[in-house]
Formats: C-alpha cells, structure tokens, sequence
C-alpha cells in the first residue's frame, strides 16, 4: 500500500508540474481576447490552435471556451459565444436566423450578413484567409454567415462561434455545405498553414461590404 | 505490488479502449473520451476489491509477465489503429482533454505518457522472483491472457481499417468455391500475391467452412505446380499449427463453435483408435477434413513438434497431386481437359475410398 500510495504522489506531482507548464506562445494574456472596431467594421478574437484536428476531423473552426465543444475545434477561442455575438451586432452585422436545430438534418445553408474572416499570429505580418487554414475532403471557397442562433447557442452551450458547415447552434458558420455536410465531408486544420499546437493567433471578422 | 499492478495495467486499458473510442467520430465530438481511462482503474480496482473480499483475488492476479506482455499487446494495437503520425497526437490529446489541462502542449504530454507507460512497466518488474519464461507462456494459459488474446484479435479486426477489408474481401473470394476467382484475387496483390496466398491459407484453416483445395489449385496456376505445391504445403503447415495452438489455447468449447461438434467427435474416434499415428495417417486420407484433425490434436496431449512432422509428411502427396492438377487447368486445351479427367478420377477415388472405410468402420463395430 505504501508503494501505491508514494507512486501515485509521483504522478499526481509529475502531472502539477506539467500543468504549470505552459506551452502557449504568442500574446500575452494581458492582451484582451474581444476587441471590436466599428469603423473598420471588423472584431478580433485571440484564440489557441489544436493541433488534434491536423490529423483528426472536425466540424468546428471555432469554439469559444467554457462551451462543451471547446475542445473539438481548431482554433480554441478566448471569447464566450455571445460576447461576441453582440460584438457583432454593434458593427451592424444582421443575423439570419433563417436554421432550427430540426434544420440540421435537412441539407438546408445558413443565411445572413457575410463575414470576412482572416487568422494572423505574431511575427507573421499578415492575414491569411480562414478558407486556407482549414483543408476539406471537398473543397469549396468559404462562405463564412452571421447565422445569429443566439437562443440554441444559450441552450445547447456548445460554444460554437464558427462552424465549417451551415450550422443551426453555431454564431456564424459556412454557407458553402449545407447541414449535415460534415456526416460525409471531413474537415482538417492545415498543418502546413497553422503554426503549431498550442499557439496563441488573432481570428479577425470583418463584415463584407 | 498486486495493487500497484492492477491499477496499472487498467490503466492500459483504459489508454487502449479510450483510443478505440476515438476513432469513433460520433463520439469523439460528443464526449470526453478521456474520462474513460480513470473509470477503468476505478471499475479494475472495484471489482479487485470484491474479489479479495471474496476470497477470489487470483481471477484478478495479474503477474510481471502478464503485465509486459500487456503493455507489449496494447502499445502494438494502438500504433496499428492509430498509426505512426496520429500516435503522436491521439494518446496526448485523450489525456489532455481527460485531465482538462488545454495548456499543455503535446511534445509534453507524450514525455508524460512515456514516462508513465514504460516505467510502469519497469516498475512492474520489481518484486518478488524473476521474470520466468515459463510462467510467459503460462501468462495465455491463464484466463487473464486468454481474454486479452481474444479482445487483441476482435479490435485488430473492427479498429485497423486495411485487416478488416482484407478479411472481408479474403472470405469473400474463398466463399464462391472459384478458383479463377481466387486468382484474380490473389494476382491482384502484384509481389505481395505469394504472401497473399499464404495468409489466404492460413484463414481458411480458421475459418473450416472455406475450402483449401481453391487455393492449391490458384497457386498451381499463378506460379506453376512445383512453386505452387512449395507455397501450399507451407502455408497450410502454417495454417494447421494454428488450429493447433487456437484448439491448446482455447479449449474445446472454442473449437465446437469453429468446426462442428459432430465433425469434431468422429475425429476423436480416430484418433482414440490410431493414437500418435492418427495425424499421419489423416493427412495420407484426403476425405477427413485438414482442419479438423489439426483443432483436434490440439486437445489432446499430442506434442507440437510430432503433430507438426506428421502433418508435414501426410500432406505432401495431396498437397503434390493437387498442385500437379492445379497447373494442368490453366495449359493448353489438351492439358486442361487431361487435367479434368485426372481431377474427375481422383474425385472418384477419394468418394470410393471413404465409402470403404466407412463399411469397414461399420463391420468392426
């Protein structure tokens, strides 16, 4: 018993040191993770990379923490889902609120205003389109939606802020697939575009003129 | 150290099932698959728990050998599940959503996991005697191994993708009894095609129903008779010294569900009446079934090395005369319809042996 017991004090210690490990790179956390510009009409969120989903497939682009699918998407962003939906209404953004949850079976696109939306991280000195940084089993030119769904997003929690097919929970999402795309479609993060697991980047959503 | 090892090898499996899980993509986006590594330490140390409580701790006695041989089993299925380049991520990733811990980059977490699994296993090995070979082999004696020798087969089958197209596609080409079929099939391989053959051959000694006779004779013709005839008599040697070791390993109630009871009971007959000859002399019988006789030698106290002689040497004139009619069906014309008549007598021969034998068993009793 005491063998047990001073072998699991290693590992509960091996496992403290390791948490106190911090392999985040980039901004610090001093930097606010929702900004919102009106003039330029655009909101930027920092968010972490998971680089999981560089091998393994995903529906999600974005999910904000706190949420059920934080851990199921791409980039992990640093910004609850309806802080950032109001983000968006103050840059006079309309939400198309055209899918319900009965929708996400049916094959049906997300509506509502179009979004522009680009990934930067320090030392990059550019914005590369979010279409570059997701790879697909069919690829499409994105479409990124305001879909609204601010009420499924409150129930469901899911923390959805940016679905890579039409989405019904999601605050915007891919009008490029349809619902239930992803059942068939595999999406991925772009190794070869992303920087590494774990690095702090900038999402930028820039509403389309 | 019984504790210590408990909890260990749970965790194991707990990694492995966990990984399995994953590669389910419905569920992989709805929970947390890493919680299930704590709730199999927690469900292995319950249930070692009431088992000491009731007096039964050794059903759950797991022993230094077991444990390597685990770690070795479980580590070797998630790298042919996962693959080289997702084994860097997938085992990490599970942990790190397990524990919450978002921050911890992976690099890290496989040194976390590294460490954990094979100083584990060294950790394993302290305590007392040494690591013995027979108590290796005595580890899939044991009910403990028997079970992760079944469960190693089942996930190998359903979790690694290019197993269980080939199984799927093997069983069905042997099932059509066709030997241009089988052919293609095994032609459709390029280099691989002799390997091909082999595990072809080794499946259908599994798997009683599929017959042997299909492959002998596509050998015969993709490689010609006496490369073919090379081929057949070693995969099936390969091939019976697995019905050997499965009929050893598990047991009669295991083969009844492989075979038949029937089939199984009248090659116990014979061989309660010929005793160590009755391999040789089955093998030099072509009507009594390959794969029966192999399952049955199994069950009983025959040694391996005499079973594996006696086939070897008893199957070689079948093996050469099928080998030899194989090649002649893919000739000329003349051979071909040569070939067909020798098959034809051959047939014919084999029919009358057996309705002799079975009068003669019948006068005698």
């Amino acid at each position: 018993m005491k063998k047990v017991l001073s072998i699991l004090a290693m590992l509960v210690l091996l496992i403290g040191v390791t948490a106190g490990c911090s392999s985040t790179t980039g901004t610090t956390s001093t930097s606010k993770v929702l900004v919102t510009n009106k003039d330029k009409k655009e909101i930027s969120m920092t968010a972490t990379v998971n680089g999981k989903y560089f091998t393994e497939a995903t529906r999600h682009g974005v999910v904000a923490v706190g949420g059920s699918n934080y851990e199921k998407s791409v980039l992990k962003g640093d910004a609850n889902e309806v802080d950032f939906y109001n983000a968006l209404i103050e840059i006079g953004a309309k939400a198309g609120n055209n899918l319900t949850l009965a929708d996400m079976t049916k094959g049906v696109k997300v509506e509502g205003d179009k979004l522009n939306v680009f990934v930067t991280w320090d030392g990059l000195g550019k914005e590369i389109p979010f279409n570059d940084i997701i790879t697909s089993s069919d690829p499409r030119p994105m479409d990124i939606r305001f879909g609204g769904n601010l009420q499924n997003a409150k129930d469901k929690k899911t923390g959805c802020i940016l679905c890579l097919d039409s989405c019904a929970v999601g605050i915007t999402s891919n009008a490029s697939y349809e619902t239930g795309a992803s059942s068939t479609v595999k999406f991925y993060g772009n190794k070869d575009v992303l920087p590494k697991d774990g690095t702090k980047v900038t999402v930028i959503f820039r509403l389309a003129q | 150290m019984k504790v210590y090892r408990l909890i260990y090898n749970s965790f194991i499996w707990g990694m492995l099932v966990s990984i399995l899980a994953f590669q389910n993509t419905w569920l992989e986006m709805r929970m947390n698959i890493g919680i299930i590594i704590p709730i199999f330490m927690a469900l292995f140390l319950a249930v070692g728990i009431l088992l000491e409580k009731a007096g039964k701790e050794q059903l759950l006695s797991l022993s230094k050998e077991f444990t390597i041989i685990n770690v070795l089993a479980c580590t070797g299925m998630s790298l042919l599940v996962l693959g080289f380049q997702r084994i860097k991520v997938v085992p990490a990733s599970i942990v790190r959503e397990g524990l919450k811990l978002t921050n911890i980059s992976f690099d890290t977490m496989n040194i976390v996991l590294l460490i954990l699994v094979f100083g584990g296993v060294i950790l394993s090995c302290f305590g007392r005697g040494k690591i013995e070979m027979n108590n290796v082999k005595n580890v899939f004696k044991g009910g403990s191994g028997k079970v992760l020798g079944i469960l190693i087969i089942v996930c190998l089958y359903f979790f690694v993708p290019p197993i269980n197209s080939f199984v799927n596609n093997a069983v069905n080409v042997l099932k059509t009894v066709d030997v241009q079929s089988a052919k293609e099939y095994i032609l459709s391989f390029g280099i691989w095609a002799p390997v091909v053959s082999f595990l072809l051959m080794i499946l259908q000694s599994v798997l009683f129903p599929l017959p042997a006779f299909i492959i002998t004779f596509a050998n015969a013709g993709l490689f010609g008779w006496v490369n073919g005839a090379i081929l057949s008599w070693t995969s099936a040697m390969a091939g019976a010294a697995l019905c050997y070791f499965i009929a050893k390993f598990l047991g009669r109630n295991a083969v009844e569900k492989l075979t038949s009871k029937t089939a199984l009971k009248n090659v116990d007959d014979f061989f309660d009446k010929y005793g160590k000859y009755a391999v040789l002399i089955a093998r030099l019988l072509p009507f009594i079934s390959f794969d029966i006789v192999s399952y049955a030698a199994g069950l009983t106290s025959m040694s391996f090395w005499s079973f594996f002689v006696a086939t070897g040497i008893g199957q070689l004139p079948a093996t050469i005369i099928y080998s030899y009619i194989g090649g002649m069906l893919t000739g000329s014309a003349k051979t071909f319809v040569t070939g067909l008549l020798i098959l034809f007598a051959v047939s014919t021969l084999i029919i009358l042996l057996k309705k002799i034998w079975t009068d003669k068993k019948k006068i005698i009793v």
